[in-house]
């Protein structure tokens, strides 16, 4: 038991690490958690798989040459397991959900605005979160206190908001912690209010869908008129506050062919901290609103154009599947340990409503806040979730299950989704290896595989990238 | 003219304000003085110039700092009489 009283040990389950992809006529060979790539041609690969067999664990390789031996003997290594999940309790975060209430109608919102979950969450409780939160830091000798602050529109719900944001500050000095605030908020409030926001919290995730024509479309205001104006306004004023601006982008058929005009005017306008492009998810709502999701091939040859021009203005670009660093847990905070607290106490690792992940099989609860302020983790659910990536029989096979490990637990990879690739798979493919192929500094080769649909088709739906799955003979010697 | 939380007061004209990682500081660049407000001090401060309605104030201070509605009100008022008397607020129209 640590000194909060949690203890969370789970088990850990060996996961392949050496893949292979076809990437225009050569092919990538990689081995993510050791942080090993190459790219080699058809014979070097028969070359390699002859010598290393199928299972690459010979410490010498005497038939291979010099380069191809080393590259053997680095691809074979068995690397540590990254960390973070097994052991006590630690949470990624301490999320606040104020409210599911919005004041905008957003034609893709499956957060659940305005549902039957959409009462304030009181005061005392987010204030009973907070003390519990601050004290397991300190007992567990954690030092920095990060709170996200989710919705519906969390700045709808202000007495909450604010009293939250007071409490942390509070209590972060009193016990010795670095405080990270973050919201997710729409920008709709008067200009006055983004002085408050951009003051105290750390960062801000605003949503702008690009230009206003796309952006109203995605994010009408309740009057039926769009929310553009008021969102633009307030990235430019919070532009000039000490706070990390990032600016999510919904991307959908409407304003794909546009990211890389759009990076590069929320770069000169508003020089935010980060850009991140995700593909809309699509449900019976934007099903209504005659809103589709991307191609994906086309999503990623368009977000790889946004991602350069981006880089080139000093903005970090995101696409949230590809990034990070090789670890067991998805993108998401579950199976990070993340505290999701809901209005009525419920502690949850997902900030979707429940009913969406109920409808998937999933219980993605772990704990609940009475209204006591008494605060009660299921640590059998924490290991359960740190387990969830672990159970995910489309990644088996896939290269990208270092990073993405199977992305949303809720809309990607539930129990008894399919085993083919959707969309979500192809674009996350296609971008891990242009990701891989650039840190190499083989920039123009990614730029090659993406200006190529059948190239990009190749390597997004080969149905297995592990490298004991080649067949003997990929690609003929004298090719 | 706008005034704060209720309470007839308003801040000082001249008065900046820099949120800071431990509390509030205010600046008055004319009298070359500044005072730092600790919390829960600076919560008072934060939710006065927001102008919460002085009952809402006196409620969120509590659980802000943590302590009952009574010792809210009296902590609300020992700020409010400092700081006016300091001049860092100053009488403004009731709302």
């Amino acid at each position: 038991m640590n000194a909060a009283g949690v203890d969370c040990i789970a088990t850990d389950k060996a996961r392949p690490c050496l893949f292979v992809l076809p990437v225009n006529d050569a092919f990538l060979v990689c081995n993510p958690p050791a942080g090993v790539a190459s790219l080699v041609n058809g014979p070097a690969l028969h070359r390699l798989r002859r010598a290393v067999g199928q299972v690459p664990s010979a410490p010498s390789y005497p038939s291979l040459s010099d380069d191809l031996h080393q590259l053997a003997v680095l691809l074979a290594q068995k690397p540590e397991a990254p960390p973070a999940a097994t052991g006590p309790l630690h949470p990624l975060f301490l999320g606040l959900l104020p409210t599911r209430s919005c004041n905008i109608r957003c034609a893709y919102c499956d957060f659940g605005a305005d549902g039957p979950q959409a009462a304030a969450m009181s005061p005392a409780l987010a204030s009973a979160a907070l003390t519990w939160y601050a004290r397991f830091l300190e007992e567990a000798g954690h030092g920095r206190m990060e709170v996200h602050f989710f919705g519906g529109e969390p700045f709808v719900a202000r007495e909450v908001v604010e009293t939250a944001v007071h409490r942390s500050r509070l209590l972060a000095d009193r016990h010795g912690l670095a405080l990270h605030l973050e919201v997710s908020t729409n920008g709709v409030f008067e200009p006055e209010y983004a002085q408050f926001v951009g003051d105290y919290f750390q960062a801000v995730v605003l949503s702008l869908d690009g230009f206003q024509e796309v952006h109203d479309r995605h994010r009408p205001a309740r009057a039926g008129r769009g929310s553009f104006a008021q969102a633009r306004q307030t990235a430019a004023l919070l532009a000039r506050t000490p706070t990390e601006l990032c600016l999510r982008c919904c991307v959908s058929t409407l304003n794909v062919h546009r990211l890389e005009e759009i990076a590069l005017w929320f770069c000169k306008e508003f020089q935010p901290s980060a850009i991140n492009f995700e593909p809309l998810t699509g449900n019976s709502s934007t099903l209504a609103a005659g809103l589709l999701p991307p191609d994906p091939y086309l999503f990623a040859r368009q977000y790889a154009k946004a991602h350069a021009q981006t880089l080139r203005h000093g903005v970090k670009p995101v696409y949230a599947a590809t990034e990070g660093e090789p670890s067991r847990t998805s993108f998401c905070p579950v199976g990070k340990d993340a505290l999701i607290v809901s209005a009525d106490g419920r502690i949850s690792s997902c900030y979707l409503p429940q009913e969406a992940w109920l409808e998937r099989g999933l219980d993605l609860d772990v704990g609940r806040l009475d209204a006591q302020g008494h605060l009660r983790i299921d640590t059998d659910a924490i290991v359960r979730l740190r387990r969830l990536p672990e159970d995910k029989p489309r990644c088996a096979r896939c290269f990208c299950q270092w990073v993405c490990s199977g992305g949303c637990h809720v809309h990607h990879t539930y129990p008894g989704s399919p085993l083919a690739y959707e969309p979500f798979c192809i674009q996350t493919r296609l971008l891990s290896a242009c990701r891989l192929l650039e840190e190499m500094g083989l920039g123009s080769v990614a730029e090659t595989l993406l200006d190529d649909r059948q190239a990009m088709e190749a390597l997004a739906q080969r149905p297995s990238d592990l490298f004991e799955d080649l067949p003997e003979n990929p690609m003929p010697e004298a090719a | 003219m706008k005034t704060v939380g209720g309470h007839g007061l308003q801040c000082a004209a001249r008065i900046f304000q820099l949120v800071e990682r431990q509390g509030i500081v205010l600046l008055d660049p004319q009298r070359n003085r500044q005072l730092h407000l600790a919390y829960p001090e600076a919560a008072v401060w934060d939710l006065l110039i927001r102008r919460w309605p002085a009952t809402t104030m006196r409620s969120m201070l509590a659980v802000i700092a943590g302590i009952g509605e009574d010792e809210a009100d009296r902590l609300i008022a020992v700020c409010l009489d400092r700081w006016r008397t300091e001049g860092w607020l100053e009488p403004g129209a009731a709302p």
